[in-house]
């Protein structure tokens, strides 16, 4: 595992923070950290890439505990409040940060000049930083986190501040990163680009994770909506213990199925049990659902 | 550390401390030369030294003045303004040492402010010694002058490690103030033989030990040994009017200054190495 975290946890005097954090993430993932608005998310990137010290609990980056400095030259990093010396020019900065981690003098200009057009910022090269648009400061922080090639990348809100033509840029970066097996740590609130992007993904909820898995277990699952009527309550009951997830509201009772065998099986069930059925309709699982699910709608977004 | 001196070039901050340096001692030579022009027979040559080791000292003083303001403002956002804009998040998570960011700060910031000092009390001495016809004492006075930015970037630097920028700012001139009214005392203590004033001028110099480089500048300047030692008022100049120096500080408070701005700085990298950002 490249990220591994066993009870992190963070409180500050608040009380906000995160709270006993075990994760884990195998090398060559997307990985998408997802929660409402303060709900540790940044913490979290923050104590891994050593901003913020844990008030317990462990964690190893690349087989180092935290608080190694030079486990850091092989991580690139794009905060999410992040500004960078506007007197500098965009190649001014980069070449700095390729200074700060560790890039041979050799092959500076070479990274730099790689990272600008991973960027999409060769033609703004030699502007100052001070003239940049919010996206293209945000690009410039991403050609920051990439100028080392990094082994494992965290990018804590990356297209924010992007227009939709930028953000599918940043996604596809990610897909060249992935296919070269390098790994990616992404906090976004942007659920329909993590549920593209990602191979796993964590919800975080009030300092705490509340569900983690492969993006395929957890969206596999399916929502089927039945229009019903007389069904009798241990038959409910039944259906809650085998298959979850069971919600009635009026007529129309909604419940998860792992797959599409299941449903004639379900249908077989209810008709047996006296139900009259009206109308079926499968929903399938997104991240939003998911995110909905585990936060509760009443959660501040 | 070369970021800080290129960012200080870059903002002109240098540039304009300079004009400025630049203007005060246009200011100052008009009046040297005013002096230097009024004293012109014989009976007068004992008030003329006097008045021009006050010039001379007035012309230090306010210099020391304008170097700690500029000081104070250059450093009290050392660290603490890096944070609060962002810059300092991607920074800090590149493989550098916490403690490496403050001293390396600290050493740019200081090389443009040394350099500030030491020009301006070149060009002090300058229009002293073309206008007025006096050479004061260079060495060790010249580096003992340009101890005091050393001073007051390590207690900013410290300051900033653990504030926001305009609370430190805040209290670091309001430390400076102290230090030269705690300066003064002591120094009209000595006058007056009240041994509670000096040891009040004392504690404030342990504060913040700023007005006692100063001092010990006067003390190497203005004393016997000084320009005005072969004169009849040399004996004088020394220890007169305010911007003299009653009691010279001892070689011992000048090793205080130098461990207080390494036990500063090493304060500041340990407080910063532990701090979230």
């Amino acid at each position: 595992m490249i990220i591994e975290t066993d009870g992190l946890t963070k409180l500050y005097r608040t009380g906000a923070g995160c709270r006993e954090v075990s994760l884990a993430v195998a090398e060559g993932q997307v990985f998408g950290l997802l929660g409402p608005n303060g709900a540790g998310k940044t913490t979290l990137v923050k104590m891994l890439v050593g901003l913020v010290f844990p008030t317990a609990g462990e964690a190893r980056l690349l087989g180092r505990p935290l608080g190694d400095v030079t486990v850091r030259r092989h991580i690139g990093y794009l905060p999410e409040n992040f500004r960078y010396h506007d007197w500098l020019s965009a190649r001014e900065v980069l070449r700095f940060h390729a200074g700060l981690a560790g890039v041979p003098g050799r092959e500076v200009e070479t990274r730099v000049r790689r990272a600008l057009e991973q960027a999409g910022l060769a033609s703004s090269a030699g502007h100052k930083v001070g003239t940049f648009s919010k996206g293209m400061q945000q690009r410039l922080g991403l050609a920051a986190a990439l100028l080392s090639d990094p082994a494992l990348l965290f990018l804590d809100e990356p297209t924010s501040a992007l227009d939709p033509l930028g953000r599918m840029e940043v996604r596809e970066i990610i897909g060249g990163l992935k296919a070269r097996g390098k790994t990616v740590f992404l906090n976004s609130h942007l659920l329909g680009e993590m549920e593209l992007v990602c191979d796993a993904v964590a919800i975080i909820d009030r300092g705490r994770i509340a569900v983690s898995g492969a993006t395929a277990d957890l969206l596999f699952r399916q929502e089927l909506e039945i229009e019903v009527r007389d069904v009798p309550g241990e038959t409910l009951a039944g259906m809650e213990e085998k298959y979850g997830g069971l919600k009635v509201t009026g007529d129309r009772m909604t419940v998860a199925v792992g797959n599409r065998e299941e449903v004639p099986e379900l249908v077989a069930e209810l008709v047996a049990a006296g139900a009259r059925i009206y109308g079926l309709r499968m929903r399938p699982a997104t991240l939003e659902s998911l995110f909905v699910k585990a936060v509760g709608k009443d959660a501040e977004h | 550390m070369t970021l800080s001196i290129r960012e200080a070039f870059r903002k002109k901050i240098f540039l304009l401390a300079l004009v400025f340096a630049v203007l005060y001692a246009v200011l100052f030579g008009l009046g040297v030369h005013a002096v230097a022009g009024a004293a012109s027979f014989p009976m007068q040559k004992v008030v003329r030294t006097l008045i021009m080791s006050q010039l001379l000292a007035v012309g230090l003083y306010f210099g020391s003045l304008l170097t700690g303001f500029l000081s104070i403002m250059t450093t009290a956002g050392a660290i603490a303004a890096d944070i609060e804009s962002g810059i300092m998040h991607a920074v800090l998570a590149r493989p550098v040492r916490r403690a490496h960011v403050v001293l390396g700060r600290f050493a740019g910031l200081c090389v443009v402010l040394v350099a500030f000092a030491a020009f301006l009390f070149l060009e002090i001495a300058f229009v002293v010694k073309y206008i007025a016809g006096v050479t004061p004492a260079l060495w060790p006075a010249l580096p003992v002058f340009c101890l005091l930015p050393l001073v007051l970037a390590a207690l900013a630097v410290l300051g900033s490690t653990v504030m926001p920028t305009v609370a430190n700012g805040a209290l670091v001139f309001m430390l400076y103030l102290l230090a030269i009214v705690g300066g003064m005392v002591e120094q009209f203590g000595a006058l007056v033989g009240s041994r509670n004033m000096i040891d009040t001028g004392i504690v404030t110099s342990l504060v913040l030990p700023a007005d006692v480089i100063y001092r010990k500048v006067a003390a190497l300047v203005l004393s016997a040994g000084g320009p005005f030692a072969d004169t009849a008022a040399g004996a004088l100049t020394g220890n007169l009017g305010p911007f003299a120096s009653q009691s010279e500080p001892s070689v011992w408070m000048m090793a205080y200054v130098v461990v207080y701005v390494v036990v500063l700085l090493f304060w500041a990298t340990r407080v910063f190495s532990g701090r979230d950002v």
